[in-house]
């Protein structure tokens, strides 16, 4: 798992690592030791790029897991 | 497309083709020929090579097609209609014959077409009209000079099917004399080859040998390695039959020699399995025979051939009890079980369908008879009524009589078909229930037991050394120990209790009992079979009991009888002649296996509960359909994992990648596993799969669950700020909405998923059409003002990022942005204009229409 999902998760499950990434989101991402990329997209707030790099943006999961009554 | 030859056949003629295809490539197209010359062509390169061959010979008729006369385009048709089927196309194929025998034809050209309805029929089960076509095909033999061997062939294998093997033989010999009198060599290679089948099946295996060993020739003869190499086969199986497992060795081999070099691969995989159960028997080498069977199991799975997999497994069960993995061996009994009850299932739709048929025409003679009988009585009545008065009361006695026996035939009709629903629910040797009713029937009497707070207990038996009863008596012995036991279970069972065989010499009782009654039952019936005897000699046999009951933790009936055969199992393995009760076994021995489905949430870190990431690390086998960053996460987890997102393909229908992503999951699970399957969100919520595969789970004894996740619509509550409680709220798919004329409720929520899908009938689309969105907006302004405001909303998936809830007004949904999951919410508001709302919704149910 790559660091940037690393911190994803944690900023998920850890409610004061969240509430550290809102006063200090660069700290945050300097422990986590991100690459230069990573580090921007966060800092810019660019999330297409963010989902691109977690794998976010990978597969037709939301859609196609689900189903239509009239499917049946 | 020829089904006829079991499941060989469709890959035989396929092998044909291949052999002959580039052949008749070459030769195909030719000038300067007659129309009648070109469509024989066409209709010999359709025997001859792919099929696309053939359609392109009758495109390239182009406008001369228009000038073919009424017999030539039929044959065109025919033609085509073959192709459509061997295309896969069996809809359009039936549809096209259909129309052609709706038309009036010479009666050969008519029989063609019944013979390929017939087939097709065939392969998509619908057995009432395969027989329907059948009957009207044979009736017009007498009307044709022309040689039918394929249609008597067809029936062979029609009768075959449905148990009518007295009739399939003679079918199968009618045509073999046919060809053999004015057919080609060819046809009498085919037409041996239906015979030595006919004979095989009915057990009449040294005949059964003869006519291979003449197929091998005349076929040889033909031209036709395939046929050739299916007559070695042929052989083979007979002498195994004759339990000459040494002799049969050679045959098997050079059979399999001549199905891989004419590309034929499953002649050459079934002939494999024939050949591991000759070296099982001839004590040759254990680690060969499994070897062959390795080798075919995955294409038979892929191709789904049940009686296949069920030869297999049962002989791979065999190797593994011989090699003491008794476990294991367990397992292949119970897949080779599970291939088995489905064989079963279509058995029974067949000779439904023979009945059902056979049932038409028989109150198609009668209702003809008595229109016979009603005119000359109308005559009679009139002669008279010209003579005397007196006459005229004669005559009305008899219009009298008429309605008695109209009535009474009707009460006929009547008995008639109640007996042909009891016949196809019995088991013909025994009379006892078939396996199909015996669960049908186990259903309903575990419901009422539930109903009335009984207990309910299952109970499975199997005869001892049955096959050494067989094998040292005969066979009339085996039937007669299987008949005698049926009689005795009657008698020892109450009589609302359901008791049926399962097969062989397997039996099922199922009873709204205690397991000491059960118990109790068992050891009457123990003191009652001990012997038979048989010409005076003294035949001794015993059984072996497996017996559990319904309890909080199994209370499905398949996982009931799954733990009775459990027992079962382990009364054999224990010495036979025995009674275990489920409930004492071992624990390690009970089953573990099962399914439990899981939702990751929409924000894997944050939603994941500690239950689920539990079961995921806990498992066997994960199989997961996430987004990737959660796949990521939980790839980390559980490097073993197994994608499902690999079934989804552009432009495949969603459908199919569900039904993919099911077989997928069931076959670990069928394989004795515990199974974790984590879907995105929550797992029962607008998903297929997860319901699908839980369902399919349970039905086949295994125990099956959901834990629940986040779903999207619990985020929009949360980040909306919305009770649904308050309001109340409609929550559906917006194309289901459209598609289902639903009422709306304005003073409720309204929640319409997947909006920018609209209109996606085919499950295919993965963005926003703005004809669709108008047309929903349209429909949505019947019941809301145009300035609404409504909201689009997106969970969010990232920690970091806000959700979406875009406010607008309704009438500027149509140009606003979309993703594929983004969810339309519309607050409440008063309704308006009912009445113009129902004339919409009825202008969309005629367009429907």
């Amino acid at each position: 798992m790559s660091n940037l999902l690393r911190l994803m998760k944690q900023l998920g499950a850890d409610a004061a690592l969240a509430r550290e990434y809102e006063k200090d989101a660069a700290g945050v991402i300097a422990r986590f030791g991100l690459s230069d990329e990573e580090r921007d997209a966060l800092l810019n707030k660019n999330y297409p790029a963010i989902k691109r790099l977690t794998g976010l943006k990978e597969g037709q999961f939301a859609t196609n897991s689900t189903i239509s009554a009239y499917d049946s | 497309m020829c089904t006829r030859h079991r499941q060989s056949a469709r890959g035989l003629w396929a092998g044909i083709l291949l052999l002959v295809a580039a052949t008749a490539l070459a030769e195909a197209p030719v000038v300067a020929q007659s129309l009648e010359q070109r469509i024989a062509a066409i209709e010999q390169t359709n025997k001859t090579a792919p099929w696309q061959v053939s359609a392109a010979l009758i495109e390239a008729l182009g406008a001369e097609r228009a000038t073919l006369t009424d017999p030539l385009r039929f044959r065109v048709e025919l033609v085509e209609a073959r192709n459509l089927a061997l295309g896969g196309n069996y809809v359009g194929g039936l549809a096209l014959a259909e129309s052609m025998l709706k038309r009036e034809i010479a009666p050969d050209l008519r029989i063609r077409a019944l013979t390929l309805a017939v087939n097709m029929t065939t392969n998509v089960a619908d057995y009432p009209r395969a027989f329907q076509w059948l009957h009207e095909g044979l009736g017009l033999l007498d009307q044709t000079t022309t040689t039918q061997p394929r249609l008597l062939g067809m029936a062979s294998y029609l009768y075959l099917r449905v148990g009518e093997e007295r009739l399939a033989l003679d079918y199968a010999q009618q045509a073999l004399d046919v060809a053999r009198a004015a057919g080609s060599v060819r046809d009498q290679c085919i037409a041996l080859s239906d015979f030595a089948i006919a004979l095989d099946e009915i057990g009449h295996t040294a005949q059964a040998e003869s006519s291979s060993r003449e197929q091998i020739e005349t076929c040889g003869r033909a031209e036709d390695p395939v046929f050739v190499a299916d007559g070695h086969k042929g052989v083979g199986k007979a002498l195994l039959a004759q339990d000459l497992y040494a002799q049969a060795i050679p045959w098997l081999t050079d059979a399999r020699k001549q199905f891989k070099s004419a590309g034929f691969t499953s002649g050459y995989l079934e002939t494999g399995v024939l050949l591991a159960k000759a070296l099982l028997h001839s004590d040759g080498p254990l680690g060969r025979a499994r070897e062959l069977l390795d080798e075919a199991l995955p294409t038979f799975e892929a191709q789904q051939a049940r009686d296949n997999i069920e030869r297999t497994r049962l002989l791979l069960s065999e190797i593994l009890e011989r090699q003491g993995r008794s476990a294991e061996a367990l397992q292949e009994l119970r897949l080779a079980q599970a291939a088995h009850e489905y064989l079963d299932a279509v058995a029974r739709e067949r000779r439904l369908g023979f009945l059902q048929a056979q049932f038409d025409s028989e109150a198609k003679e009668r209702r003809i008879a008595d229109l016979q009988g009603e005119r000359q009585l109308q005559a009679a009545e009139i002669a008279a009524r010209s003579r005397s008065q007196w006459l005229q009361g004669l005559g009305l006695m008899c219009l009298i009589l008429v309605a008695a026996l109209l009535v009474s035939l009707l009460a006929r009709t009547h008995s008639d078909r109640r007996r042909y629903r009891e016949l196809s629910e019995r088991d013909g040797l025994t009379g006892l229930y078939n396996h199909q009713s015996t669960l049908r029937l186990g259903r309903l009497l575990q419901a009422r037991s539930r109903r009335e707070h009984k207990p309910f207990t299952a109970i499975v038996a199997d005869i001892d050394y049955f096959k050494q009863i067989n094998d040292r008596f005969g066979h009339a012995a085996g039937d007669a120990v299987l008949r005698s036991l049926g009689q005795l279970l009657l008698e020892v069972f109450p009589a609302h209790a359901v008791v049926g065989r399962s097969g062989g010499e397997e039996f099922t009782m199922l009873i709204d009992a205690s397991v000491d009654q059960a118990r109790y039952l068992i050891e009457e019936l123990r003191r009652r079979t001990t012997h038979l005897v048989m010409h005076d000699e003294r035949l001794e046999y015993s059984l072996s009991y497996g017996l559990s009951a319904a309890s909080e933790s199994q209370s499905s009936l398949e996982e009931i009888l799954r733990s009775a055969d459990m027992a079962l199992y382990e009364a054999k393995r224990s010495g036979r002649n025995r009674v275990i009760d489920a409930a004492n076994l071992p624990m390690a021995t009970r089953a573990e296996s099962g399914l439990v489905v899981v939702g990751s949430g929409i924000q894997f870190g944050r939603h994941l509960s500690s239950r689920c990431l539990s079961e995921i690390q806990e498992a066997e086998c994960v199989f997961v359909l996430t987004d990737g960053a959660a796949h990521a996460m939980i790839a980390e987890l559980r490097p073993d994992l197994i994608d499902l997102r690999v079934h989804y393909a552009p432009g495949k229908d969603r459908r199919q990648t569900y039904r993919e992503m099911d077989a997928a999951i069931m076959a670990e699970v069928r394989a004795g596993k515990r199974v974790c399957a984590v879907f995105y969100g929550h797992p029962g919520v607008f998903a297929d799969v997860p319901h699908a595969v839980i369902r399919k789970a349970r039905e086949a004894g295994f125990s099956a669950r959901m834990e629940p996740g986040i779903s999207s619509e619990a985020c929009l509550y949360a980040d909306l700020g919305i009770d649904p409680g308050r309001s109340g709220v409609q929550s559906i798919e917006a194309t289901q909405f459209l598609l289902e004329d639903r009422q709306i409720d304005t003073r409720s929520l309204l929640l319409l998923w997947q909006v920018a899908l609209t209109g996606d009938t085919a499950c295919t689309r993965f963005h926003a059409e703005p004809e669709e969105l108008e047309r929903l907006v349209e429909r949505l302004l019947l019941d809301y003002p145009a300035d609404h405001e409504v909201i689009l909303y997106e969970a969010t998936r990232l920690p970091i990022e806000p959700f979406r809830a875009d406010r607008l007004a309704l009438r500027d949904l149509a140009s606003a942005r979309y993703e594929e999951y983004t969810t339309l919410v519309i607050p409440p508001c008063p309704q308006r204009h009912p009445d113009i709302a129902a004339q919409f919704l009825q202008s969309l149910r005629s367009v429907g229409k």
